[in-house]
Parts: C-alpha cells; structure tokens; sequence
C-alpha cells in the first residue's frame, strides 16, 4: 500500500499514520510533541498536512494512511500554517538566540554555550546545538515575531540530583510526561494545572528526589528543548566523537553512545537506533559512567611491594616480579578469582593462564549471586543455552518477582514489566520485605522472612493436584519427590508463610491460565544457607507447569554470564566442557586460604571481603581505583576499564554485545588479556601471542559454537524433580543488599549524586550530614 | 369530596426560588389532617421565571399558581384546596383547566418530547414513570425488534445528536455496533456545561429514568453490557436524583441481569464530574471516567472503535438518550412530523439572559427564533432594544436582530456562524456590550483550555489579551485584524471541538457588531455602557422624577440627590457598575 | 476536622483493585474535609499505587479540587452567561467587599470560602449564587446582603 506524499509514493504498513509512513521514506514532517518512541499525543499540531479528500489541516501525527491517500506537506498554505504555529510556540519560547541577527557570528566566535549568558538571554539554554525548534525554524524559517515573548519567570529547579529543569524552556509537548508515565511506568512526573497555567511538574511542586522519580533520564533523552539537561554534562556542547558501546554496570548490557571530548567519556547516552537500549537504560547508565570513570583516584601505575611499601614499577619489572614469585608455589596452591565484569576474551585468557599454564583448578567467578546461579545451571547442562529475554518479558501473560530489589539493582527491568502490564499481564510479587514494585503488582504475597522455600513446596502441591502424574513417574528423584509432597500440610504451610488459602489459588490460578509466565529470581533467595534447595524448588514448578522457558536469574554483574560462558566458572572450561580435574571453587577456596592449602591468588577486582583473603602469602590484584585489599596485595595492576577496552560482553539472557573503545586508559593501565598474557610470559609460555582482542575472539568464535551469534542450543527438557523440603522457618543467613558497583567499587563511591539518590531510597546507609564533603568528585556529578 | 393533589415544582431552579418554603407551609397544613390532600413533588415545568409553581388538581380541573411564597401558599391551601374556591389572579393560563384564569401563551408552540414527563411526574418515583409508559418502549425493544430494526428506527426518526454537532444518533450506533470487542460502553454526557443552559439538569432532574430507559436501548442495540453517567458535580439535585432512579430500576429488575427475562444485562455507574468545562468533549469525558486529566485525545481512533479502556463506547448527551423512548414508542414517522429539512424531532431550549419569561422550552426543529424570544419568552424586560441572541455557549455566537427569523436547525443556525450547541439561549439586549461578551468568552475558554494544544493554550490567551485591552480602551486599529487572524489559525487546526468553537463568539461578534468594536478602539466609547474604562453614567434632569430607586441601588453611594431634587453621579465615586440603570424606572441614565 | 493519615486511609481503602478511581477518591475525602489535604497524595500512593504527582496533576486539573483549607461555608457566585449579562460582576464585587476577604478564596472570620463558578444551571433566575447546597436567585446586592447575614447569624 502507498501513500503519495509531495508525488514521492511512500509504502507503509496497515495501521501506521502518515508520519509514520514520511519517517520511514526520510521525508521530514516538522514535529515537537511526537516521537518514535511515544504514542501520538497531537499537542503541537506543527506536523499538519493537507490531504486531498479531506476537510480542514490534519495532523500526521494521528491521521492513518491510507491506499492512494494524496498528503502535501510542502503546500504554502500549510507552509503558512505551521509558521504561524511555530510564532505561538515561539511566544511561550525564549528565542532569542534564534531570532538574533547577530547569530551566525556570535556562534562561530563563541562557539559552544556558555554558563554567563543568562543576562543577554540568548544563551541561557544548554540544548542550543540538539535543540530541535531550531531544527523546525530552519525548516520552515523563522516567522516574524511582532507579539513579544512572554517570560514565564519560573525558578530554575536544581536541587536534585543529576538533572536541572528549567521550566521557561518548555514547550508542553508532554514527550518527558508520556515518556514516565506511558513507557516508564514511574509517573514521577505529571501536567499539573490547567489553561496557560499548565506545567509539567511534581506534587507541590518537591524535589523529584522526594517524589517517585527513578532518574533514569529518559525525559531528558526525548526533550526537544533545553529545559531539562544533565548537570553533568550540560555545558560541555558537542561530543567530538560518538562511540557505540554498552553499560556495564548490570547484566542488561544497555547499549550506549559513549560521547567523547577532550579525551574523556563526558556523558552516556542510551543509543536511540537500537530498541533494547533504549527502552531500558537507566540512572547508573545515564549519568554514572563519566563520574565514575573519571575519578581522580584511578590507578596509573603497577605497583609492587618492595620492603612492605608499594612501589611504582615498569610492566616488564611487574611481570618479572609475579613471574619469579609464582614459581615458588605448587600448581594447586594457586587460585584465580574472575571479575565478573571482564570480557570474555580476557576470561578466556584468565581461564588458559589458569589451567593450561599454571595448571590450576582453582578458578571462580567473584560474584555472591551470579556465581551460585551460574554453577546450578552448569553443573545441570542449562548454563550455555539461550535463556527467556526482556522482550519474553514484555510479552508475558503473568510475571512474578522473588525477592529482588530491581528497581535498585536492574532499573530497565521494571520498565519490560510495565509494559507487559499494560498489556494486561498480571504482576505477582513474592517477597518478605517491602517490595518498591507493589505499585505494579496484582497481587502482593508478603510472606513470612524464611518460608520462601516452604511457600514454593506449598505452591508445588497444590499446582499437582488435579494433575496426571503419570508423566513425570520416570523423572529422576519423582518417589522422593512424592513421598516429601506427601508429608506436606497445607495448615501448616498457611501458617509458615502467612499466606491465606484464597490468595494460594488466586496463584494457581493466574499460573495456569498461561504458560507465558516469567519467574524473575532476586539475590536476596542467598539468604537461605542452601540457596540451591530453593533454584531446585523453583525447576520443579517450572517442570510442572511444563513451562521450558520463564526462568530469569536476576544476575547483578555485568557479565557473570559472559564470564561463566568463557572459562572463569569453577569445573568448567570455555563453552561449559566440564573440567573433572580436581580443584577448588570460591568457597573452597576461602577455607583454603585459612588452612594454607591456597598460598597465592591472582584477582582481578576488590570486591573480596579482606579478612577471607588474610593468609595469602602472595597476591596479585588488578583494579581501577585503590581499595582496602590493597594493604594485602603484593602487586596492584591498573586495569582498562569497559570503557578503555575492546571485548563482548554477554548479557543475562545469552546475547553478545560488543565493546568499543572510546577513550584511552589512564596512566600504564592495560587490559585483563594483556596482564595474563605478560603473566604468562613471565612463567614461560609462547602460547599468548595474541596483539588484540580481535585475535582471542576469533580463536574463541571458532572453537566454541555458543559464541557464534544464534548458536545457543535450546533449554534441554527438564527431567528431574527435587524434593521439596519439610515447612520450617529457617534461620536465615546475614545478608546486606545487593549495591551496583564496578570491579568491586560500589558506584555511588564515586559518584555523589548516586549516593544521595540511594541514601534517599534507604539503600545504603546516611552518612553523617557533618560529614567533609567527599573529595573524589565535586558538586553533581560533573566531570573535573 | 374526592382528594386534591398539589404538585409542587421541586428542582433546583425552583428551590432556589424559595419553593422550600412553600412545601414547608403544605407540610404543615396536612399534618393537621387532611387525608384527602396529597403531596407531589415533581421536575420543573419549565416556566423558570415564575417559580415557585404550584400546581392544584382535583375534579373540578387543575390550576397552576406562580411565583408562590409561603404567605400565597398558606391562602392558596385554605381557600382552594380547603375551600375549593381558586384565586384566579396568581395562576397562569394554559396549564390550568378550570375557570378563568389569565391567558399566557407559553406552552401554545411547544411540543414536548425529550420534556414529556417534566414537571408532570414525581423525578423520585418509579411508578409515576410506569404510568407514562415507562420502560416499554425498553421491552418493545427486547421483546420485539432486533437491534438492526433499532438502528433502522432511529436512522428513519432522522435524530442528531442532541448535544451540539447534530451527528446522526443511528449512524453512530451503527458504527459501534459494528466495531469488534468482546466489552462496549454507553455513556451518557450530562456534563452540561455551556454557561447558560440547564435543559439536561432539568431533564435529570425531572425525568431520569426516561434517560436511564434511552441509555438501555443504546446498550442492546449496540451490545454494549456497562454504561456510565457522566454528570457535572455542580449539579447535585440532578445527581440525587439519578442515584434514587439507578436504585429504583435495579429494584425492580430493570438494571440487573436477565432483565425483563431476556438476554439483555446492564449495569449503570454514576460518575461525577469535578469541574471542568473540557470534559463535555468526549474523548476528555473518557479521560476523566478513567480517572485522568481531562485532556482530549487525538482521533482517530474514534470512541466507537476505541473509546473507554479502548473499548468501543457510544456517548450520546441527556437530551438525545430522553428522546429514544418515544420514538420507539410512537415510530420514527411520529418523529419526523416534527422538524424541518435534515433536523427533526424538537430540540430542548433554555432561555436566559434579558428575557421577560425565562425557563425551558421545546419546539419543533424549524421555529424561528423571533417566535421563541418574543412569543414564548415574551420579548425583553422593560421593552428595551433586542440586540443579540448567544447560542452554542462558548462554541457557540451571537445571532443579531437581522437574523431572528433564522429557523432552528442545524445548518441555518451554522450558516449565521453560531451552532445549535446544547440549547442554551441567552439573549441580550442594548445595555450588553459584544466586545464585553466576547472577552468573557475568551475568558472562559482560556480558563477552561486543558493547556494541551498550542493553538487553544497560547492562541486563545493572545486573542484574551487583545480583547482585554479593547475593553480598556487601549486597544489599536490592528487589533481587530489580528484577532480574525488569530481566530482562523485556532479555528482550522485545534485539536478539539473546544478550541476550534473557541472563535467563534469573537467571529460572530466581529461579524455582526464590528461597529462596537470600532467605537471601543477608535472613540474610545462602550455604547452599552459596559466597559468601565470608557463609560461615563449621567442622569438625564429632563427624565428624572427624582424617585430614589437609583440611590438605593447604588453599591458605592455615588448618587446624591432627595426626593423631589434631581438626582445626580458624583463620577469620582461611581465605580460604573450600571445598577442605577438598570433599576430606574424611567430610563432617565444613560451614557455620556 | 483536622485531617488524621489513618482517616484518609480509611477513605481510601474501598478504592483498592478498582480502576479509575482517581476522581471519585479525591472527591470522597474532600467530602470529608471541604478540601484535600497535603498528605493525601501520598496515602493514595500507597494504598493505590497512583504516583503522587499523577494524583496531584489530577487534583489541580479539576477545578472542583481544594487544595487548601475551607471556611464553613462555600459561597458559589456564579457568573454564567446569563448571569453576567445581568450584572453578576457587579454582584461578585459586593459580595468580595462584604465578606472581607484575608485572601483570594476566603474571609477572616474563617466563615465563608468564595468560590466564582461559570454555572449553576439556574440561568432563568440570572444573578445566582450558592451557599453549601442551596441556591439563591434573582440576586440584588441587598439581599445578598441579607442572606449572607443569616449564615453570619448560625442559620442557613
């Protein structure tokens, strides 16, 4: 089907209105209020067209094509129109930098904004290079403005974190409004007021941090105008380069643009071309990752210890030094410690240095969560295929949250669930803390702390009644399986878990309606001592429901996937070959230390408790910021960080994505491949030759299928069913929340705002007010 | 001697006018014991003017007694209805039967449909309705016609909605009969809001459950199993009275499951509007229902495809829903007796403003105007000058003396610039100022805009301001080209019906009294006397007879003067308020 | 009344699982307290799930909505067409003169809350205005005067 617009025919699809259709075909239809990402608002009404057959001037952005229809957009009439709708938007606009005659040579002198313009006015708004009424005014030229602007003469609200608005700048195009509360769900923000008096803002007009605001900058990133803007980032203008890159901060992987200027990531962008980034970036992607990377304190040379002092050395000394010191110990002495945040390539590197050149089988991933996860679905063949995605997410008929803390650890995640609400799924949260989620939900169990593993056995009988059992008889462990059902009360399960019967089969019910369910597993399940009994729980429900997907781990670090994927994962090598050689994991490890079995540890980030590595004799620990292990360490290696580095990371769900480098690193810091290469040099190897990460991968891509895009094999069958465990309410294990850190750094260390923002939430705790301010970054955010 | 009913016009408008003080008076006399008197409380008749009315009924006929206090009434009860000897001059004609009574030709070109029960029937009993064929114009429906057959009635009565744009009733059910959705809605627009119009208050308030009854018929035929009223919470008599009517009809089985024994099920929610003149626009209607700003939204999709909770929805206003039952009743060939040309059936006004017998009327489609104004309503209060008729409220325009033979229908009213609107019909006389009316209007719309679309938040406040500054006398000779300028832009491309009608009080006026407009930018004079800042009031010494009334309505002691001496406006002290003009009796001040 | 969190969240409590509800809530606890106190957003959060500032948005949209505290009574002047056309502007000055206003909305003594609506529905008794729920018709200054007087005195 075709559309004519201006004698150019344009293709579209049933359903999609005629600016939808121009976009596709690269026509241009002036717009403020509409945006791809948004549904039609019509507010602005710049994008009305006149179509043969039609009365009056209809607006593009909500009119549908159709077959033949005859659109024109470059009519004069319609020319007229919408010059005479930008002169009304331009009243309530300050323009003077647009209207100035003076204008094409003040900014070529000036050239980008500045702070000090607020008394001339003209450029007292930090958008003037993005601004896209200017876009608009140069389209359709700049109409005369004999009415003068009107000043709505609103403070400036700043006094919040990472983002300022300036309400005299806005347009009322309602893009950041639609943007919260349409595709976010937060709705921290709304229209307030009426008729000219109408303004976008919180309730009584209070600081967003008090509202619901998550700061996840998406009204910032759809803004037409200047009237909101990072405080970061605001005055730096435009980026002298753009790099495609991705967050590292949490398993979601959101690919961003990293902007690039005077040698430094000055801001991070969600990259508008691809859908999944977009939709789910957030506040740690959004404006922590020049704050936290540029900190003043990062590591820039290797140090070694010399006489207890560290002391700045070359590489080649450093090497030489690890080299001679490793020699003295046994193969089995040694143990690797994987940051769940390296790439898959240096994992990769790690994982060769570690059992091909040392000869250890001492190696683990760092992670509390990710690491148990990872080792439960290895050890059952589950770990290498492709898992249940945010878009599996967005498309489920029921969803339900255990115990996590999502809207602190994967903010993008809640915006996958709000959209499958609207679409009508319904939200269960199972959890025995307060849930920031309840807003979202259908239904909220609140069960009693320690009964989560008595709820799901509950939950398992009750799911099994009414059924044939027949088909699972041949399942490993179904008689013990049976007999622990058997033995199960219900009465006794209601009280445990404080969990009223009626809102058991509400459960049932909502999970038998549909086998498009999503079961998003939290940390805070390791607060029972054997967090595996409750995993296993967890596969029974799926076995019988006869669900083969669903199952989303909520993994925390940036790539404990990508890690496990690659070699970094106790027992097993690259692509999950089981590795039977004896060895030690993480925890094995820790005990061995004490007991002196372990007398060496290669590390490659802080995030190690000190007192379970007291009694090393020898330590190698690469990091970007100083820590308190490094009172420990023997040898402390700055590494490149994500943004410093080429490499894939893989995302929960099993998708590659691909590093890109967009600044150099600071000082001598190397990355994770090339320390282990210089490492293995330095014990004699002639294996690591490679001289970028391009060579690791191509030797990873073609080896092991699970890295070649598409190759992950399906979820096998589940063929096991584990025995539930008898009602209790167990004691549960100490357990301090989850908090979003990088290579062991916590980032709100680094970056104040993060820190007001998540001291405000109750996520960490309030520092003393009397407190010296912070010395690492000053003020908002803002690069030094 | 058989029983005497009195039936007492109980609605707002005739509670405001002290009708509480004559039911307390009836109250007080029957407990006294009279076993054969009974008490009605019923809507409004519609002679607002006159209320508190009074009706008499008994074998002897009916009589209606108007502007009754509690003194008329405590007579009235012991000489009429005690002692059967009616008082002949406080009643009026044509609604009394018996004896002679003074003779006012109100009702004589009225024909009453959507009105048909109000002021006859007790609003707060169902059983009253059953006996003016209530509900079986409903099981005519369910029992004997199919909604096709329904569809086909209501397209061949030729009814347009009732509500302002005069959209076909059949054709839009139609359309959401044939939209595809498991769940569809009826909603009922009650929320009047055009200043100047109360036709569906006093519907609701007198006649609801005939709404209910159109709003039932809706649902079957469109298959639609929830409705919802939407009434403004201004009104809360109308409000009252619908929740008793919604309880009455569920009582007694006609709201509910299975009703009448068929397969038709429905239910009614009553929702109350929160003030906001933007919600009489429909898609802000489904908006406020569903909890929200009362923002209207861009269509298509329209409501019949995808309305409330995006599910198909038919609205239809008050009127609209009131005049089904009769049509099914009495067939479409009834109907369109009635009418003139493509507007049929007879249309619900309400007269207002300066007019000597203000209240509600209903004429067929096709009545001039001058017939409604100056027969019915009897011309304009101390026989001053007709100078302009407002319909259609804030959409709507000033219809001038030239035009008053202009027919009521649809397209003639358009074609003057004006639209039929709701009903609301103000009429005003020399001493209104248009440049004043105008600016109210722009006022109006400007507080009530949702602040959503460019033309209606920005557009409307400049075309204000320029008006504002008219009126001040600041205005400038570009002012007026301006204002027709900014008027086409609002107009052509707003985003509702609320902006795009937003012009059209100034494009009447400009239109029609472009003289007063030149009189206020250019000499600096208001010629009706309305506009402060150039207005001076003078007493004529010729005219003046010295009576005092001017005096005494004088809020700022401004006139000075005895009886018997002239009387005089110290102008330091007048703050131009016009009382004094409008109480004297002799038209003795006037503008200088 | 003085506003008490556990009332409001008793008012709101019946509102849970509906939807739509913004509205009538809103209008439920300003039923209760003649406007909608500062805390009510929040308890609708909680109890609701609306987010405060949509509620908020909401409550400023509809000009029905209080957001500060309200004399005993409400004095609704109207000044509909019809009654503007016949000196309600006149009538509205009066009574702001009468009453004493300490702000926009409402008078010293804490009596009387002013309200200017754009109609009452009763065109055909043009000057209108409305105390509590009674309205009073066909206007003159005098005699608001008197009415107002009757409330001044405990009656209406």
């Amino acid at each position: 089907m075709k559309v004519i617009i201006d004698e150019a025919e344009v293709p579209f699809e049933p359903g999609q209105t005629i600016l939808e259709a121009a976009r596709n075909a690269e026509i241009y239809i002036p717009t403020l209020c509409a945006h791809k990402e948004l549904p039609a608002f019509g507010a602005c009404r710049l994008c009305v067209v006149k179509v043969d057959g039609m009365r009056g001037f209809p607006p593009a952005c909500s009119t549908p094509a159709t077959d033949g229809m005859v659109v024109h957009n470059k009519d004069k009439e319609v020319r007229d129109l919408r010059r005479n709708i930008l002169r009304l938007i331009l009243i309530e606009h300050p323009h003077s930098c647009i209207v100035c005659e003076e204008r094409a040579d003040c900014e070529a002198v000036r050239g980008g904004p500045v702070k000090a313009g607020r008394i001339t006015g003209c450029s007292m708004c930090p958008n003037r290079e993005i601004c896209e009424i200017r876009e608009v005014c140069h389209y359709l030229g700049i109409p005369d403005m004999e009415i003068p602007m009107e000043y709505k003469n609103l403070p400036v609200e700043r006094y919040d974190p990472f983002f300022d608005r300036d309400y005299n700048l806005c347009i009322l195009c309602g893009r950041c409004v639609r943007m919260c509360q349409q595709i976010r769900g937060v709705g921290a923000i709304a229209f307030t007021k009426r008729s000219h008096n109408t303004k976008v803002g919180t309730i009584f007009g209070r600081t967003h941090l008090e509202g619901a605001c998550r700061f996840c900058g998406a009204c910032i990133d759809v803004c037409p105008t200047g009237a909101l803007s990072p405080k970061g980032s605001k005055w730096h203008g435009k980026a002298d380069r753009s790099i495609e890159s991705i967050c590292t901060f949490c398993s979601l992987n959101c690919a961003m643009v990293l902007e690039e200027k005077w040698g430094r990531v000055m801001a991070a962008i969600p990259d508008r071309s691809k859908s999944y980034s977009r939709a789910y970036a957030c506040v740690y992607g959004r404006f922590c990752i020049p704050a936290f990377l540029n900190g003043s304190d990062r590591l820039h040379y290797p140090l070694v210890r010399k006489k207890g002092r560290l002391t700045p050395v070359s590489w080649e000394e450093a090497f030489r030094f690890i080299g001679d010191s490793l020699k003295r110990f046994a193969p089995e002495e040694i143990g690797f410690l994987a940051s769940p945040y390296m790439t898959n390539e240096s994992t990769y590197l790690m994982n060769k240095l570690a059992r091909d050149v040392v000869g250890t089988r001492n190696i683990d991933i760092l992670s509390r969560f990710g690491r148990v996860v990872m080792q439960y679905l290895a050890d059952r063949e589950r770990a290498s295929s492709a898992w249940t995605t945010l878009e599996d997410v967005e498309q489920a008929d029921w969803i339900m949250l255990i115990q996590n803390d999502m809207v602190f650890t994967h903010p993008g995640i809640p915006v996958a669930i709000h959209k499958a609400r609207e679409r009508g799924a319904q939200i269960i949260i199972l959890d025995d803390s307060q849930n920031e989620m309840e807003g979202e939900s259908d239904l909220n169990l609140r069960i009693e702390p320690g009964s989560l593993r008595t709820f799901l056995a509950a939950l398992t009988k009750l799911l099994l009644n009414n059924m044939k059992v027949t088909e699972f008889e041949e399942f490993v462990s179904f008689v013990d399986f049976r007999r622990s059902l058997d033995s199960l009360k219900m009465i006794e399960a209601i009280r445990l878990t404080g969990v009223m019967e009626k809102e058991f089969s509400r459960i049932l019910e909502i999970m038998r309606s549909s086998k498009r369910g999503v079961l998003l597993v939290g940390s805070r399940i390791m607060e029972d001592p054997v967090p595996n009994q409750i995993l296993g729980e967890i596969n029974n429900i799926l076995t019988i429901l006869g669900m083969d997907r669903g199952f989303i781990p909520l993994l925390e670090e940036g790539n404990v996937r990508g890690v496990a994927d690659s070699g970094g994962l106790f027992g097993h090598r690259p692509g999950y070959k089981r590795d039977r050689t004896q060895g030690k994991d993480y925890l094995r490890m820790v005990t061995g230390i004490r007991r002196g079995d372990i007398q060496a540890i290669i590390l490659n980030e802080s995030s190690v408790p000190p007192e379970q590595l007291r009694g090393t004799k020898f330590m190698v620990l690469s990091e970007i910021y100083p820590s308190e292990l490094d009172s420990m360490a023997d040898v402390i290696l700055p590494v490149a960080a994500f943004s410093e580095e080429m490499g894939h990371f893989t995302s929960f769900d099993g998708r590659l994505w691909k590093l890109n480098k967009a600044v150099d690193a600071p000082g001598m810091s190397l990355q994770d491949w090339e320390i282990f290469s210089g490492i293995a040099k330095s014990i004699g190897s002639e294996e690591f030759v490679y001289s970028s990460s391009d060579d690791i991968w191509k030797e990873m891509f073609d080896n092991i299928p699970i890295f070649q895009e598409g190759n992950r094999p399906p979820v096998p069958q589940r063929l096991e069913l584990l025995p539930v465990s008898e009602p209790s309410s167990l004691h549960l294990s100490e357990f301090t929340p989850y908090v979003v850190r990088y290579r062991g750094t916590p980032i709100h260390e680094l970056v104040d705002d993060l820190r007001v923002y998540l001291e405000e939430n109750d996520r960490i705790p309030k520092e003393d007010s009397d407190d010296e301010p912070k010395d690492k970054v000053p003020g908002s955010g803002e690069v030094v | 001697m058989s029983k005497t009913l009195i039936r007492i016009g109980y609605a707002s408008c005739g509670i405001a006018a002290g009708a509480k003080d004559v039911l307390a008076v009836v109250e007080k006399r029957m407990k006294k014991g009279s076993r054969r008197v009974e008490l009605q409380k019923t809507g409004c008749i519609g002679i607002c003017f006159d209320e508190p009315i009074v009706q008499i009924i008994n074998e002897q006929g009916q009589w209606t007694y108007r502007k009754v206090d509690g003194k008329k009434m405590e007579r009235i009860y012991d000489e009429h209805v005690l002692g059967g000897a009616p008082i002949y001059e406080w009643t009026v004609g044509e609604l009394s039967t018996g004896g002679e009574v003074p003779d006012r030709p109100i009702f004589e070109h009225q024909q009453r449909i959507a009105l048909r029960n109000t002021g006859i029937i007790d609003p707060e009993s169902l059983d009253a309705y059953l006996e003016k064929q209530g509900y079986q114009a409903l099981e005519k429906v369910l029992k004997e016609m199919d909604p096709d057959m329904v569809v086909k009635e209501i397209m061949d009565s030729g009814l347009r909605g009732r509500g302002g744009a005069g959209f076909p009733t059949g054709l839009k059910w139609s359309f959401c009969k044939k939209a595809a959705g498991d769940r569809k809605f009826i909603i009922c627009n009650a929320d009047e809001g055009d200043p100047g119009a109360f036709m569906d208050r006093n519907l609701l308030e007198g006649d609801p459950h005939s709404v209910l009854e159109g709003m039932m018929i809706a649902a079957n035929t469109i298959g639609a199993s929830e409705g919802y009223i939407y009434c403004r919470a201004e009104y809360p008599l109308a409000i009252r009275r619908l929740k008793i009517a919604i309880g009455q009809a569920r009582e007694r089985g006609f709201i509910g499951k299975n009703i009448m024994g068929t397969e038709f099920s429905f239910d009614i929610t009553l929702k109350e509007g929160a003030g906001a003149f933007v919600c009489g626009e429909e898609t802000a209607l489904i908006a406020s229902i569903e909890g929200e700003r009362g923002m209207p939204r861009i269509r298509p999709p329209f409501p019949a495809e995808a309305g409330l909770w995006g599910k198909p929805t038919n609205n239809n206003n008050v009127e609209t829903y009131a005049n089904i039952p009769w049509i099914i009743l009495n067939g479409a060939r009834e109907f369109q007796k009635f009418g003139i040309k493509s507007s049929r059936g007879t249309k619900v006004f309400s007269l207002a403003g300066k007019i000597n017998r203000g209240g509600l009327v209903e004429v067929p489609m096709g009545t001039p105007l001058r017939k409604i104004i100056f027969e019915i309503g009897g011309g304009i209060p101390k026989d001053r000058r007709f100078k302009a008729v407002q319909l259609g409220g804030p959409s709507g325009g000033c219809i001038p003396t030239q035009l008053l033979d202009t027919p009521v229908d649809y397209e003639s009213i358009t074609a003057t610039g004006a639209i039929m609107g709701s009903g609301g019909m103000v009429v005003m006389d020399e001493n209104t100022c248009m440049v004043e009316v105008a600016r109210y209007f722009l006022g109006f719309t400007q507080n009530e805009s949702c602040g959503k679309c460019t033309f209606c938040r920005i557009g409307t406040l400049r075309m204000l301001e320029v008006l504002e500054r008219i009126t001040k006398g600041q205005g400038k000779e570009t002012d007026i080209d301006e204002l027709k300028e900014l008027a086409e832009l609002i107009r052509a491309s707003s985003l509702c019906g609320l902006g795009q009608g937003a012009p059209n009080p100034v494009l009447t006026t400009l239109r029609y009294f472009e003289n007063e407009y030149h009189a206020h930018i250019v000499d600096k004079k208001c010629p009706a006397g309305v506009c402060k800042e150039l207005t001076t009031f003078v007493i004529d010494e010729e005219v003046c007879r010295a009576c005092g009334l001017c005096k005494k309505a004088c809020p700022s002691e401004a006139i000075e003067g005895k009886p018997g001496v002239k009387h005089v406006i110290v102008q330091d002290r007048c703050i131009k308020c016009g009382s004094c003009r409008e109480v004297c009796p002799f038209d003795a001040v006037g503008t200088g | 009344m003085k506003p008490k969190a556990k009332d409001i969240r008793e008012i709101v409590a019946p509102f849970k699982g509906d939807r739509g509800v913004t509205i009538p809530v809103l209008q439920a606890i300003q039923n209760v307290y003649g406007y909608l106190p500062p805390e009510t957003f929040s308890i609708i959060e909680d109890e609701l799930g609306i987010p405060s500032s949509v509620s908020y948005g909401v409550a400023t949209f509809y000009s029905q909505f209080r957001l500060r505290p309200v004399g005993k009574h409400i004095i609704k002047a109207c000044d509909g067409t019809a009654c503007h056309v016949r000196g309600s502007q006149t009538l509205l000055s009066s009574i702001k003169d009468h009453l004493d206003l300490k702000d926009p909305e409402s008078s010293n003594d804490g009596l009387f809350t002013l309200e200017i609506v754009a109609c009452l529905g009763c065109c055909s008794l043009a000057p209108v205005m409305m105390i509590d729920d009674v309205t009073y018709g066909n206007l003159t200054i005098e005699k608001m005067k008197e009415i107002i007087m009757t409330y001044r005195k405990g009656g209406g």
